[in-house]
Protein backbone atom coordinates (compact mmCIF):
# COMPACT_ATOMS: atom_id res chain seq x y z
CA UNK A 1 0.00 0.00 0.00
CA UNK A 2 1.16 3.51 -0.94
CA UNK A 3 1.10 5.01 2.66
CA UNK A 4 1.68 8.63 0.83
CA UNK A 5 -1.53 8.31 -1.86
CA UNK A 6 -3.45 6.92 0.88
CA UNK A 7 -3.31 9.88 3.29
CA UNK A 8 -3.68 12.19 0.33
CA UNK A 9 -0.64 13.99 0.37
CA UNK A 10 0.65 14.64 -2.83
CA UNK A 11 3.05 17.52 -4.59
CA UNK A 12 0.67 18.54 -7.12
CA UNK A 13 -0.99 21.30 -6.77
CA UNK A 14 -5.00 21.27 -6.22
CA UNK A 15 -6.99 22.26 -9.92
CA UNK A 16 -8.49 25.74 -9.39
CA UNK A 17 -12.05 27.14 -10.49
CA UNK A 18 -11.61 30.67 -9.34
CA UNK A 19 -9.66 33.56 -10.23
CA UNK A 20 -7.14 33.53 -7.19
CA UNK A 21 -5.87 30.71 -5.54
CA UNK A 22 -7.23 32.12 -2.55
CA UNK A 23 -10.66 31.99 -3.43
CA UNK A 24 -10.59 28.14 -3.88
CA UNK A 25 -8.62 27.60 -0.58
CA UNK A 26 -11.16 30.12 0.77
CA UNK A 27 -14.35 28.09 -0.58
CA UNK A 28 -12.43 24.78 0.67
CA UNK A 29 -12.77 26.11 4.25
CA UNK A 30 -16.00 26.88 3.51
CA UNK A 31 -17.09 23.04 2.77
CA UNK A 32 -15.18 22.04 5.43
CA UNK A 33 -17.51 24.45 7.83
CA UNK A 34 -20.45 23.25 6.26
CA UNK A 35 -19.39 19.58 7.22
CA UNK A 36 -18.57 19.89 10.46
CA UNK A 37 -21.86 22.12 11.10
CA UNK A 38 -23.93 19.64 9.58
CA UNK A 39 -22.24 16.77 11.23
CA UNK A 40 -22.27 18.84 14.87
CA UNK A 41 -26.49 19.24 14.19
CA UNK A 42 -26.91 16.08 13.47
CA UNK A 43 -24.99 14.71 16.72
CA UNK A 44 -26.58 16.95 18.66
CA UNK A 45 -30.26 15.94 17.34
CA UNK A 46 -29.43 12.42 18.16
CA UNK A 47 -28.56 12.90 21.07
CA UNK A 48 -31.34 14.74 21.69
CA UNK A 49 -33.62 12.43 20.41
CA UNK A 50 -32.00 9.71 22.75
CA UNK A 51 -31.79 11.38 25.85
CA UNK A 52 -35.78 12.87 25.28
CA UNK A 53 -36.80 9.16 24.77
CA UNK A 54 -34.51 8.03 27.92
CA UNK A 55 -36.37 11.01 30.06
CA UNK A 56 -32.99 11.82 31.23
CA UNK A 57 -33.06 15.58 29.95
CA UNK A 58 -35.54 18.64 29.82
CA UNK A 59 -34.86 21.16 27.22
CA UNK A 60 -33.64 24.05 29.80
CA UNK A 61 -31.12 21.39 30.84
CA UNK A 62 -28.84 21.81 27.77
CA UNK A 63 -28.58 26.21 28.40
CA UNK A 64 -27.50 25.93 32.46
CA UNK A 65 -24.67 23.31 32.00
CA UNK A 66 -21.57 24.40 33.01
CA UNK A 67 -18.53 21.90 32.15
CA UNK A 68 -16.31 21.02 35.08
CA UNK A 69 -12.40 21.13 34.68
CA UNK A 70 -12.41 17.51 32.95
CA UNK A 71 -15.33 17.82 30.46
CA UNK A 72 -13.45 21.65 29.70
CA UNK A 73 -10.23 19.78 28.17
CA UNK A 74 -12.51 18.06 26.35
CA UNK A 75 -14.03 20.69 24.66
CA UNK A 76 -10.48 22.03 24.06
CA UNK A 77 -9.08 18.94 22.47
CA UNK A 78 -12.38 19.06 20.16
CA UNK A 79 -11.83 23.00 19.40
CA UNK A 80 -8.28 22.29 18.61
CA UNK A 81 -8.89 19.51 16.05
CA UNK A 82 -11.62 21.39 14.51
CA UNK A 83 -8.84 24.19 13.71
CA UNK A 84 -6.93 21.81 12.23
CA UNK A 85 -9.28 20.75 10.41
CA UNK A 86 -10.49 23.85 9.04
CA UNK A 87 -6.75 24.95 8.18
CA UNK A 88 -6.05 21.52 6.57
CA UNK A 89 -5.99 22.70 2.83
CA UNK A 90 -4.37 25.83 3.30
CA UNK A 91 -0.83 23.81 1.95
CA UNK A 92 -2.69 23.75 -1.99
CA UNK A 93 -1.65 19.97 -2.37
CA UNK A 94 -3.84 17.74 -3.81
CA UNK A 95 -5.69 14.99 -2.09
CA UNK A 96 -5.65 12.93 -4.71
CA UNK A 97 -3.70 12.97 -7.75
CA UNK A 98 -5.26 13.96 -11.36
CA UNK A 99 -2.28 12.66 -13.13
CA UNK A 100 -1.67 15.68 -14.78
CA UNK A 101 2.15 15.50 -16.17
CA UNK A 102 2.16 11.96 -16.50
CA UNK A 103 2.59 11.35 -20.46
CA UNK A 104 -0.08 8.69 -20.65
CA UNK A 105 -2.80 11.28 -19.90
CA UNK A 106 -3.98 13.98 -21.97
CA UNK A 107 -4.43 17.97 -21.14
CA UNK A 108 -7.72 19.15 -21.95
CA UNK A 109 -7.77 22.78 -21.22
CA UNK A 110 -10.28 25.03 -20.26
CA UNK A 111 -11.72 22.64 -17.55
CA UNK A 112 -9.77 24.07 -14.45
CA UNK A 113 -6.33 22.01 -15.58
CA UNK B 1 -22.03 1.08 5.84
CA UNK B 2 -23.67 0.79 8.74
CA UNK B 3 -20.37 -0.02 10.96
CA UNK B 4 -19.44 3.50 10.76
CA UNK B 5 -19.64 6.22 13.47
CA UNK B 6 -22.96 8.59 13.47
CA UNK B 7 -20.17 11.28 12.17
CA UNK B 8 -18.89 9.57 9.36
CA UNK B 9 -22.46 8.67 8.34
CA UNK B 10 -23.77 11.90 8.93
CA UNK B 11 -20.30 13.38 6.78
CA UNK B 12 -21.03 10.97 3.99
CA UNK B 13 -24.84 11.46 4.04
CA UNK B 14 -23.88 15.22 3.37
CA UNK B 15 -21.84 14.66 0.35
CA UNK B 16 -24.78 12.58 -1.20
CA UNK B 17 -27.18 15.38 -0.41
CA UNK B 18 -24.78 17.82 -2.17
CA UNK B 19 -24.51 15.52 -5.17
CA UNK B 20 -27.91 15.54 -5.52
CA UNK B 21 -28.14 19.33 -5.22
CA UNK B 22 -25.02 19.55 -7.42
CA UNK B 23 -27.21 17.22 -10.00
CA UNK B 24 -30.48 18.44 -9.59
CA UNK B 25 -30.25 22.36 -8.75
CA UNK B 26 -27.05 23.62 -10.17
CA UNK B 27 -26.80 21.86 -13.05
CA UNK B 28 -30.25 22.99 -14.41
CA UNK B 29 -29.33 26.62 -13.58
CA UNK B 30 -26.39 26.10 -15.49
CA UNK B 31 -28.07 24.69 -18.36
CA UNK B 32 -30.44 27.98 -18.32
CA UNK B 33 -27.49 30.19 -18.54
CA UNK B 34 -26.37 28.03 -21.35
CA UNK B 35 -29.44 28.14 -23.37
CA UNK B 36 -29.63 32.05 -22.18
CA UNK B 37 -26.01 33.05 -23.68
CA UNK B 38 -26.45 31.11 -26.99
CA UNK B 39 -30.36 31.74 -27.55
CA UNK B 40 -30.78 28.76 -28.72
CA UNK B 41 -28.19 28.38 -31.54
CA UNK B 42 -26.20 25.26 -31.20
CA UNK B 43 -22.60 25.24 -30.33
CA UNK B 44 -20.07 24.39 -32.93
CA UNK B 45 -17.95 22.43 -30.75
CA UNK B 46 -17.44 22.31 -27.44
CA UNK B 47 -14.95 24.99 -26.36
CA UNK B 48 -17.60 26.96 -28.09
CA UNK B 49 -20.60 25.51 -25.73
CA UNK B 50 -17.75 26.27 -22.94
CA UNK B 51 -17.35 30.04 -24.20
CA UNK B 52 -20.86 30.11 -23.16
CA UNK B 53 -20.58 29.65 -19.23
CA UNK B 54 -17.15 29.51 -18.30
CA UNK B 55 -16.94 33.07 -16.78
CA UNK B 56 -20.05 32.86 -14.74
CA UNK B 57 -19.46 32.35 -10.79
CA UNK B 58 -21.97 29.88 -11.38
CA UNK B 59 -19.66 27.67 -13.39
CA UNK B 60 -17.23 28.18 -11.40
CA UNK B 61 -18.93 27.17 -8.75
CA UNK B 62 -20.14 24.10 -10.31
CA UNK B 63 -17.18 22.84 -11.43
CA UNK B 64 -15.94 23.18 -7.50
CA UNK B 65 -18.64 21.77 -5.85
CA UNK B 66 -17.93 18.22 -8.61
CA UNK B 67 -14.16 18.32 -7.40
CA UNK B 68 -14.32 19.05 -3.33
CA UNK B 69 -17.90 16.72 -2.67
CA UNK B 70 -15.62 13.63 -3.94
CA UNK B 71 -12.51 14.51 -2.78
CA UNK B 72 -14.24 15.16 0.47
CA UNK B 73 -16.00 11.86 0.30
CA UNK B 74 -12.97 10.13 0.02
CA UNK B 75 -9.80 11.98 1.17
CA UNK B 76 -11.79 13.91 4.65
CA UNK B 77 -9.15 13.47 7.27
CA UNK B 78 -11.71 13.07 9.95
CA UNK B 79 -14.97 11.25 8.16
CA UNK B 80 -13.58 10.38 4.83
CA UNK B 81 -13.90 6.68 3.17
CA UNK B 82 -9.65 6.26 3.67
CA UNK B 83 -10.02 7.65 7.72
CA UNK B 84 -13.12 5.66 8.24
CA UNK B 85 -12.06 2.17 6.59
CA UNK B 86 -8.34 2.39 7.48
CA UNK B 87 -9.48 2.63 11.26
CA UNK B 88 -11.62 -0.72 10.70
CA UNK B 89 -9.41 -3.34 9.74
CA UNK B 90 -11.30 -6.23 11.47
CA UNK B 91 -13.94 -5.30 10.02
CA UNK B 92 -12.95 -4.89 6.34
CA UNK B 93 -11.43 -8.47 6.78
CA UNK B 94 -15.04 -9.65 7.58
CA UNK B 95 -16.23 -8.59 4.33
CA UNK B 96 -13.40 -10.49 2.13
CA UNK B 97 -12.89 -13.57 0.99
CA UNK B 98 -9.56 -14.71 2.09
CA UNK B 99 -6.87 -13.54 -0.15
CA UNK B 100 -6.67 -17.36 -1.32
CA UNK B 101 -8.24 -19.10 -4.49
CA UNK B 102 -11.71 -21.16 -4.23
CA UNK B 103 -14.42 -22.01 -6.31
CA UNK B 104 -15.53 -18.46 -6.54
CA UNK B 105 -11.97 -16.54 -6.82
CA UNK B 106 -8.25 -17.24 -8.52
CA UNK B 107 -5.67 -14.21 -7.85
CA UNK B 108 -2.76 -13.39 -9.92
CA UNK B 109 -0.60 -11.30 -7.33
CA UNK B 110 2.29 -11.64 -9.77
CA UNK B 111 -0.06 -10.25 -12.16
CA UNK B 112 1.78 -6.67 -13.59
CA UNK B 113 -0.47 -3.70 -13.35
CA UNK B 114 -0.07 -1.80 -16.66
CA UNK B 115 1.66 1.97 -16.14
CA UNK B 116 -2.10 3.58 -17.18
CA UNK B 117 -3.68 2.00 -14.13
CA UNK B 118 -1.68 3.20 -11.86
CA UNK B 119 -1.46 6.81 -13.58
CA UNK B 120 -4.04 8.44 -11.78
CA UNK B 121 -6.30 8.25 -8.86
CA UNK B 122 -9.06 7.49 -10.88
CA UNK B 123 -12.47 9.01 -9.50
CA UNK B 124 -10.16 10.81 -7.47
CA UNK B 125 -9.75 7.74 -5.23
CA UNK B 126 -6.57 7.70 -3.34
CA UNK B 127 -3.94 5.00 -4.25
CA UNK B 128 -6.47 3.60 -7.05
CA UNK B 129 -7.72 0.31 -6.72
CA UNK B 130 -5.05 -1.41 -5.65
CA UNK B 131 -3.96 -0.06 -2.70
CA UNK B 132 -5.54 -1.22 0.44
CA UNK B 133 -7.40 -4.37 1.25
CA UNK B 134 -10.57 -2.26 1.58
CA UNK B 135 -10.37 -0.24 -1.85
CA UNK B 136 -13.05 -2.26 -2.78
CA UNK B 137 -15.09 -1.63 -0.26
CA UNK B 138 -14.79 1.98 -0.92
CA UNK B 139 -15.58 1.73 -4.32
CA UNK B 140 -18.75 0.18 -3.68
CA UNK B 141 -19.25 2.67 -1.12
CA UNK B 142 -18.87 5.51 -2.94
CA UNK B 143 -20.93 4.64 -6.32
CA UNK B 144 -23.66 5.15 -3.97
CA UNK B 145 -23.26 9.01 -4.31
CA UNK B 146 -22.05 8.84 -8.07
CA UNK B 147 -25.26 8.25 -10.00
CA UNK B 148 -28.09 10.67 -8.55
CA UNK B 149 -31.63 9.96 -9.40
CA UNK B 150 -31.10 6.39 -10.03
CA UNK B 151 -31.92 3.25 -7.59
CA UNK B 152 -28.73 1.43 -6.17
CA UNK B 153 -27.30 0.19 -8.98
CA UNK B 154 -30.44 0.62 -10.64
CA UNK B 155 -27.84 0.93 -14.52
CA UNK B 156 -26.37 -2.56 -13.55
CA UNK B 157 -29.96 -3.97 -13.21
CA UNK B 158 -31.36 -2.52 -16.55
CA UNK B 159 -28.30 -3.48 -18.70
CA UNK B 160 -29.11 -7.02 -17.50
CA UNK B 161 -32.87 -6.53 -18.43
CA UNK B 162 -31.54 -5.21 -21.60
CA UNK B 163 -28.92 -8.57 -22.45
CA UNK B 164 -32.19 -10.90 -21.68
CA UNK B 165 -33.81 -9.19 -25.07
CA UNK B 166 -30.54 -10.37 -26.50
CA UNK B 167 -30.56 -13.97 -26.17
CA UNK B 168 -30.10 -16.89 -24.03
CA UNK B 169 -26.41 -16.44 -22.88
CA UNK B 170 -24.82 -19.96 -21.34
CA UNK B 171 -21.34 -18.49 -21.01
CA UNK B 172 -20.74 -14.88 -20.15
CA UNK B 173 -17.08 -12.99 -19.57
CA UNK B 174 -17.23 -9.66 -17.74
CA UNK B 175 -14.50 -7.09 -18.51
CA UNK B 176 -13.54 -4.91 -15.62
CA UNK B 177 -15.63 -6.60 -13.56
CA UNK B 178 -15.15 -4.40 -10.00
CA UNK B 179 -16.64 -5.45 -6.95
CA UNK B 180 -19.49 -7.47 -9.17
CA UNK B 181 -21.95 -4.70 -9.80
CA UNK B 182 -22.43 -5.71 -13.14
CA UNK B 183 -21.59 -9.72 -13.00
CA UNK B 184 -24.27 -10.17 -10.08
CA UNK B 185 -27.37 -8.86 -12.15
CA UNK B 186 -26.13 -10.79 -15.19
CA UNK B 187 -26.04 -14.00 -13.01
CA UNK B 188 -29.18 -13.77 -11.75
CA UNK B 189 -30.96 -13.01 -15.04
CA UNK B 190 -29.68 -16.00 -16.29
CA UNK B 191 -29.34 -19.10 -14.08
CA UNK B 192 -28.25 -21.16 -16.64
CA UNK B 193 -24.93 -19.47 -17.37
CA UNK B 194 -21.44 -19.19 -15.93
CA UNK B 195 -20.32 -15.99 -15.49
CA UNK B 196 -16.78 -14.99 -14.92
CA UNK B 197 -15.90 -11.62 -13.98
CA UNK B 198 -12.35 -10.30 -14.20
CA UNK B 199 -10.60 -7.31 -13.01
CA UNK B 200 -6.85 -5.86 -11.65
CA UNK B 201 -7.88 -5.18 -8.52
CA UNK B 202 -7.62 -7.50 -5.76
CA UNK B 203 -9.27 -5.91 -2.91
CA UNK B 204 -12.15 -5.35 -5.61
CA UNK B 205 -12.34 -9.32 -6.56
CA UNK B 206 -12.44 -10.31 -2.73
CA UNK B 207 -15.34 -8.24 -2.02
CA UNK B 208 -17.07 -9.38 -5.39
CA UNK B 209 -16.66 -12.96 -4.35
CA UNK B 210 -16.94 -12.70 -0.92
CA UNK B 211 -20.71 -10.79 -1.91
CA UNK B 212 -21.39 -14.28 -4.32
CA UNK B 213 -20.82 -16.47 -1.72
CA UNK B 214 -22.37 -15.07 1.13
CA UNK B 215 -25.53 -14.57 -1.47
CA UNK B 216 -25.42 -17.91 -2.59
CA UNK B 217 -24.80 -17.52 -6.44
CA UNK B 218 -23.18 -20.44 -7.66
CA UNK B 219 -22.65 -19.38 -11.33
CA UNK B 220 -20.52 -16.39 -11.09
CA UNK B 221 -16.59 -16.47 -10.01
CA UNK B 222 -13.63 -13.85 -10.33
CA UNK B 223 -10.27 -13.85 -11.38
CA UNK B 224 -7.52 -10.91 -11.25
CA UNK B 225 -7.00 -10.34 -15.52
CA UNK B 226 -6.04 -7.58 -17.72
CA UNK B 227 -8.79 -7.50 -20.25
CA UNK B 228 -6.79 -6.31 -22.95
CA UNK B 229 -4.82 -10.01 -22.03
CA UNK B 230 -7.01 -12.45 -21.04
CA UNK B 231 -6.22 -15.83 -20.25
CA UNK B 232 -8.88 -17.98 -21.67
CA UNK B 233 -9.13 -20.00 -24.68
CA UNK B 234 -10.62 -18.68 -27.99
CA UNK B 235 -13.98 -19.09 -28.65
CA UNK B 236 -15.34 -19.56 -24.91
CA UNK B 237 -18.22 -17.41 -24.20
CA UNK B 238 -21.04 -16.36 -26.09
CA UNK B 239 -21.37 -13.17 -24.27
CA UNK B 240 -18.89 -10.59 -23.48
CA UNK B 241 -19.07 -7.35 -21.56
CA UNK B 242 -18.36 -4.68 -19.53
CA UNK B 243 -19.69 -1.45 -17.80
CA UNK B 244 -17.70 1.81 -17.33
CA UNK B 245 -14.61 -0.25 -18.58
CA UNK B 246 -13.61 1.81 -21.46
CA UNK B 247 -13.45 5.13 -20.43
CA UNK B 248 -10.68 4.11 -18.27
CA UNK B 249 -8.41 2.97 -20.78
CA UNK B 250 -6.10 4.75 -23.49
CA UNK B 251 -7.14 4.53 -26.98
CA UNK B 252 -4.77 1.52 -27.78
CA UNK B 253 -5.56 -0.17 -24.94
CA UNK B 254 -9.35 -0.63 -25.84
CA UNK B 255 -8.17 -1.88 -29.08
CA UNK B 256 -6.82 -4.30 -27.45
CA UNK B 257 -9.79 -5.11 -25.43
CA UNK B 258 -12.16 -4.78 -28.10
CA UNK B 259 -9.61 -7.24 -30.24
CA UNK B 260 -9.76 -10.06 -27.04
CA UNK B 261 -13.55 -9.23 -27.26
CA UNK B 262 -13.64 -10.91 -30.58
CA UNK B 263 -11.13 -13.38 -29.85
CA UNK B 264 -12.81 -14.84 -26.41
CA UNK B 265 -16.64 -15.12 -28.09
CA UNK B 266 -17.83 -18.09 -30.00
CA UNK B 267 -19.48 -17.13 -33.57
CA UNK B 268 -22.19 -15.24 -33.82
CA UNK B 269 -21.80 -14.53 -29.81
CA UNK B 270 -22.74 -10.81 -28.42
CA UNK B 271 -20.33 -8.30 -27.24
CA UNK B 272 -22.10 -4.94 -24.84
CA UNK B 273 -19.79 -2.73 -23.55
CA UNK B 274 -21.71 0.00 -21.59
CA UNK B 275 -20.04 3.30 -21.09
CA UNK B 276 -20.47 6.92 -21.47
CA UNK B 277 -20.18 8.92 -25.26
CA UNK B 278 -21.20 12.73 -25.74
CA UNK B 279 -20.52 14.42 -29.11
CA UNK B 280 -23.18 17.18 -28.81
CA UNK B 281 -21.44 20.28 -27.76
CA UNK B 282 -22.65 20.74 -24.61
CA UNK B 283 -22.89 17.41 -23.56
CA UNK B 284 -19.51 16.96 -24.68
CA UNK B 285 -18.21 20.22 -22.71
CA UNK B 286 -19.87 18.42 -19.52
CA UNK B 287 -18.29 15.21 -19.56
CA UNK B 288 -14.99 16.25 -20.53
CA UNK B 289 -14.48 18.99 -18.16
CA UNK B 290 -15.85 16.06 -15.78
CA UNK B 291 -12.90 14.05 -16.83
CA UNK B 292 -10.39 16.70 -15.60
CA UNK B 293 -12.43 17.35 -12.02
CA UNK B 294 -12.46 13.36 -11.06
CA UNK B 295 -9.08 12.17 -12.33
CA UNK B 296 -11.13 10.38 -15.34
CA UNK B 297 -7.58 11.19 -17.67
CA UNK B 298 -8.57 8.80 -20.63
CA UNK B 299 -12.39 10.04 -20.95
CA UNK B 300 -11.67 12.50 -23.45
CA UNK B 301 -9.94 10.23 -25.86
CA UNK B 302 -12.41 7.41 -25.82
CA UNK B 303 -15.15 9.95 -26.18
CA UNK B 304 -13.45 11.27 -29.36
CA UNK B 305 -12.12 7.64 -30.83
CA UNK B 306 -13.83 6.45 -33.87
CA UNK B 307 -15.51 3.95 -32.00
CA UNK B 308 -16.94 2.32 -35.40
CA UNK B 309 -13.64 2.17 -37.04
CA UNK B 310 -12.37 -0.20 -33.74
CA UNK B 311 -15.25 -2.63 -33.60
CA UNK B 312 -14.87 -2.98 -37.51
CA UNK B 313 -10.81 -3.31 -36.74
CA UNK B 314 -11.48 -6.12 -34.49
CA UNK B 315 -13.65 -7.89 -36.52
CA UNK B 316 -17.15 -7.25 -35.45
CA UNK B 317 -19.95 -6.62 -37.88
CA UNK B 318 -20.78 -2.48 -37.78
CA UNK B 319 -21.43 -1.75 -34.11
CA UNK B 320 -24.85 -0.21 -32.44
CA UNK B 321 -23.99 2.97 -30.49
CA UNK B 322 -27.11 3.66 -28.34
CA UNK B 323 -28.03 6.21 -26.11
CA UNK B 324 -28.67 4.00 -22.41
CA UNK B 325 -31.18 4.79 -20.25
CA UNK B 326 -29.91 4.10 -16.28
CA UNK B 327 -33.16 5.26 -15.22
CA UNK B 328 -36.94 5.22 -16.66
CA UNK B 329 -37.06 8.72 -19.00
CA UNK B 330 -33.33 9.49 -18.68
CA UNK B 331 -32.51 9.46 -22.33
CA UNK B 332 -35.47 12.06 -22.90
CA UNK B 333 -34.82 15.66 -24.48
CA UNK B 334 -36.34 17.34 -21.78
CA UNK B 335 -34.21 15.17 -18.97
CA UNK B 336 -33.44 18.13 -16.88
CA UNK B 337 -30.41 17.13 -14.53
CA UNK B 338 -27.33 16.00 -14.57
CA UNK B 339 -26.36 12.70 -15.82
CA UNK B 340 -23.74 10.75 -17.12
CA UNK B 341 -23.99 10.11 -20.83
CA UNK B 342 -24.88 6.65 -20.84
CA UNK B 343 -24.00 4.99 -23.80
CA UNK B 344 -24.63 0.87 -25.55
CA UNK B 345 -21.60 -0.07 -28.04
CA UNK B 346 -23.10 -3.70 -29.29
CA UNK B 347 -22.19 -6.05 -32.18
CA UNK B 348 -21.93 -9.26 -32.85
CA UNK B 349 -19.02 -11.60 -33.86
CA UNK B 350 -19.87 -12.94 -37.48
CA UNK B 351 -21.36 -16.61 -37.34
Amino acid sequence: MNDTAKTGKRAEPELQFFESADTDRMAQMLMVMAAELHVLRDRVRCLEFILTQQGTLAPAQLDQFTPDAGQAQVLQQDREAFVAHLFEVLDGRAKSTSGRGNPLVPVIQGHGA
Amino acid sequence: MSTMDRSTTAFQELIGTMRQHWANQLYPALHERFEQATQGQTPTDSDQAGQAVQDLPLYHWFCFIERHYQRMKYSDPRWGLVAALSARPDWVAEQLHPAQDSAYLRLRPELPLPDYYSAIDIHQHPGNLVGADYDGLMYRASATSIHPNTRRFEAHERMAQWLQSQGNFLSVLDMGCGFGKCGFPIARHFEQAQVLGIDLSAPCLRLAARTAEQEGLRNIRFEQADAAQVPCEDASFDLVTSTQLLHELPVEVIAQVLAESYRLLKPGGLVAHLDFRARQPWPQFLIEGHSVRNNEGFLPGFNRMDIAAAYLAAGFEPVRVEPFAETEGATRADWPYWRFPWTLFWSRKPA
